[in-house]
Order: C-alpha cells, then sequence, then structure tokens
C-alpha cells in the first residue's frame, strides 16, 4: 500500500480504523471527514498513539516526535494529508 | 456475551467483535500490528539502551526523572529499574487521591528510603475530589473509547495525576516523565516521546473540559493554565516508558520490590495494589457498561504471553469487598456535600 496509493484511499483506510475502533454509536453521517476528534472526545492521549501505530504500520510510514501535533492528528482529513505527504 | 478464546475479551465491551473461530478482532489485528508482541530480547536491550543514553545526557540536573509514583506494584518495579538498571536521580510524586491504603502510605515511605529517593506527595482537597469522583460516576463525561481503558473515575483521577505531575516537572525542569506503564496498557513504538505543548494541552482538554463545565472555574487550578505552558514550552518534559519495552512477569516483579520493602496491601481489588477507590470505580463501570475496566489490559498481557488466560480471567471475574465499596461511596457522599 506504499506506492499509489490516493488521499481518497488513505481517508477510507483511516476512516474505517476510527468507525471499527472508536466510533461507537455514531452514524457515518454524523462524522465527517473534518470533524475535529478532539471536540468529537473520540480520541484521548493514548488513541492518538493508537492511531500513529495504526497509520505507521498501514502506510509503512514514520511519524516523527514533532509531527504529533493537534492540526496533524485531529480529524480524518488532517491524518491523511500528513499520510499522503509522507508516502510521496 | 461471546468470550475470545485466546485473550478473554468479551463482546460486552463496545469494539469488540468475536469472529466465528472465537478469536477477537484485537487478537486478529495483532498478528499484523506493531505491539510488542514477540520481540526479541535483542531489540529490549536495543530499547533500553536508547532509554539509558537519554537519561546519562540530564546527569548533571538535580533530578532526570520525575516518576508519577502511585505506590503500586508497577510505579514500584518502575521506581526500582530507574534507580538500580538505568541509576537516574528520580524525585517521585505522589497524587493523594485521599483513597491510598494505610499499606501504600508505609511502602511509598519504605520504598523511597531504600532506593534514596526524594519524593513528595500532592493532595487536592477532598471535597473538590469528591465531588469529581462523584460527577465522573454519576455521569457519562469522557468518550467512550476511554472507558474500554479505564473507568470514569479512573479516568477523571489519572488525568489529574498527568497533569499534576507535567506541571511539577516543568516548575522544576525535570526532562523526563515516567509512570508504571505496563506492556498492556499502551502501545508505544519508542521508549521515549517527545509531546508538543500542545498535544498535552489537547490531551488535558478531554479531561478538564467536562470537569470545569459541570464542578466549575474553581477546578481549573488543578490543571496547565494554557498560556502559562506556552511560555514554558522548552521545559514540557518527554515521557519515558521503561517497563513497556520489557518481558513484563508479575511474580518476579513482586519478588523484586518485597525486597526493597514493598509489601501488598490487603485491602485493595486484585487490580490494584494501592487504591482502595478503584473497588468502588469498578463496581460502577461493571454496573453500566457490563464488563471490567481492566479487561482491554488484562488481555493485552494474556495476548503477548505475559499472563495464562486463566490468570486473567481470575482477575477479571474478581470484585472488590463490598465493605470497601461502601466504604468509598459514603466517603464521596459525605464530602461531596461540603
Amino acid at each position: 500500500m506504499k506506492e499509489k496509493v490516493t488521499l481518497e484511499q488513505i481517508s477510507e483506510s483511516i476512516r474505517n480504523f476510527l468507525f471499527e475502533n472508536y466510533l461507537f454509536g455514531y452514524d457515518e453521517k454524523e462524522f465527517s471527514n473534518d470533524s475535529s476528534f478532539l471536540d468529537f472526545g473520540v480520541l484521548d492521549s493514548t488513541g492518538i498513539l493508537e492511531l500513529i501505530v495504526f497509520i505507521e504500520g498501514e502506510f509503512d510510514i514514520e511519524v516523527s516526535d514533532v509531527e504529533i501535533l493537534p492540526e496533524n492528528l485531529d480529524s480524518v482529513n488532517s491524518v491523511s494529508r500528513l499520510v499522503y505527504k509522507k508516502i510521496n | 456475551m461471546k468470550v475470545c478464546k485466546n485473550c478473554t475479551l468479551s463482546d460486552n465491551i463496545f469494539s469488540v467483535r468475536i469472529n466465528d473461530e472465537g478469536l477477537c478482532n484485537y487478537c486478529l489485528q495483532s498478528n499484523k500490528s506493531n505491539n510488542n508482541n514477540n520481540i526479541p530480547i535483542e531489540e529490549y536491550v536495543e530499547k533500553e539502551k536508547q532509554l539509558m543514553e537519554a537519561f546519562d545526557k540530564y546527569k548533571h540536573l538535580p533530578y532526570q526523572v520525575l516518576l508519577a509514583y502511585s505506590g503500586g506494584k508497577d510505579s514500584t518495579f518502575t521506581l526500582y529499574k530507574l534507580r538500580e538498571k538505568f541509576n537516574v536521580s528520580v524525585l517521585a510524586v505522589t497524587f493523594d487521591n485521599g483513597f491510598l491504603t494505610e499499606q501504600c502510605r508505609q511502602n511509598i515511605h519504605e520504598v523511597t528510603a531504600n532506593l534514596g529517593v526524594d519524593s513528595i506527595t500532592i493532595k487536592p482537597s477532598f471535597s473538590k475530589l469528591a465531588k469529581v469522583f462523584n460527577l465522573a460516576a454519576s455521569k457519562e463525561i469522557y468518550p467512550k473509547k476511554s472507558l474500554e481503558r479505564a473507568s470514569s473515575i479512573c479516568t477523571a483521577c489519572i488525568g489529574i495525576v498527568k497533569s499534576t505531575v507535567h506541571r511539577e516537572a516543568i516548575l522544576r525542569k525535570i526532562p523526563f516523565v515516567c509512570f508504571g506503564w505496563t506492556p498492556g496498557q499502551v502501545h508505544v513504538k519508542a521508549p521515549i516521546m517527545k509531546l508538543d505543548y500542545r498535544m498535552v494541552m489537547a490531551n488535558q482538554k478531554q479531561i478538564q473540559e467536562p470537569i470545569v463545565k459541570n464542578l466549575g472555574d474553581e477546578y481549573k487550578k488543578y490543571f496547565i493554565d494554557p498560556e502559562w505552558i506556552e511560555d514554558q514550552k522548552e521545559n514540557v518534559p518527554s515521557l519515558a516508558y521503561p517497563l513497556v519495552f520489557s518481558n513484563y512477569n508479575e511474580d518476579e516483579i513482586l519478588d523484586t520490590i518485597k525486597s526493597i520493602g514493598w509489601k501488598r496491601p490487603k485491602d485493595t481489588d486484585m487490580n490494584s495494589t494501592n487504591c482502595l477507590l478503584n473497588s468502588y470505580a469498578n463496581s460502577i463501570h461493571a454496573r453500566d457498561y457490563g464488563y471490567n475496566p481492566y479487561s482491554l489490559e488484562i488481555a493485552g498481557l494474556v495476548r503477548e504471553g505475559f499472563l495464562s488466560s486463566e490468570e486473567g480471567l481470575k482477575k477479571l471475574s474478581a470484585s472488590g469487598e463490598d465493605s470497601v465499596i461502601n466504604y468509598v461511596k459514603n466517603e464521596l457522599d459525605k464530602y461531596s456535600k461540603l
């Protein structure tokens, strides 16, 4: 999954991960790709670390400590952009 | 209710799904994800070397590490390891939530004396904490995912502990903060992580906001001020995980810490070795959600081979003593009225 992956595919994968593991009971329409994880209260500090472990394994990338910032990790779109930037 | 035949997780937990072969999605995912499962000994050695090198850069400081020291077995073993294996200077900071057992207090006294460690205790007003714990027990104020890892009461308590120890580390310019996290509790790729202050504040916000919203602005003082931390951003400590990359063996841990004066309290439940509040928090959680809040942690230890499934199930089925649960409830009711 390292090459030729599109931003849409990345978003889809992250969204699926979140709905399977974090967004219990939410309707897909309630949670847009721009919805803030923190404002929605779906990811706590451990959850953020788990999300990082997931994207590193799924997309074969490494996220450095300086990239662990709310602006990179607070929505499906922001995480997708970070992943897309790193694999391209 | 279905239970995973491998790791003991039940499908009462929101995120758990058991397939036709009787395996849960966590077990299936653990085969391909980046956790500590089957890490070769050489990798543990390498991670410890990384920790040692990072600590050694700060040998000149009065304290290299601030340990959030609960007095329980895991943080006691972390303290032992920091002193005996890494030879670092430690300030042990205990957050007294009003429910530490007498044996726990004695253990903190003995262990810090035997290891030559300075120790401080921070104790907010018990009537204030009682209101926080009663709020957490009565309203769903935290995300469901948080409630898979810990009860609402413990989430509130540990959230305040995290803010407290971060603030102490920043004030004292201590470069590392440690907790007694075990391999089942956190999955991180490196033994050290430096979080930007904005991330520290984003994490704090989830704990702080519902407390302040429900109980008032006077509760802001138990959390880090956003303007202050921005001024102090260079002093925000790194998180170090000395136990996460190790062969976690509870019997060996208990044997080791006994040698430095630690004794198991007789009045805590099977999943706590320091705090009476835990029994009450677990009973509320089991009543409201139908599972033990230690399930994910215990299943993680079983999955990674640190506990047998029989040992895991035994821990999960053990409930606290009614007398302790009633004592905690009465104390909370009495003091939260003040």
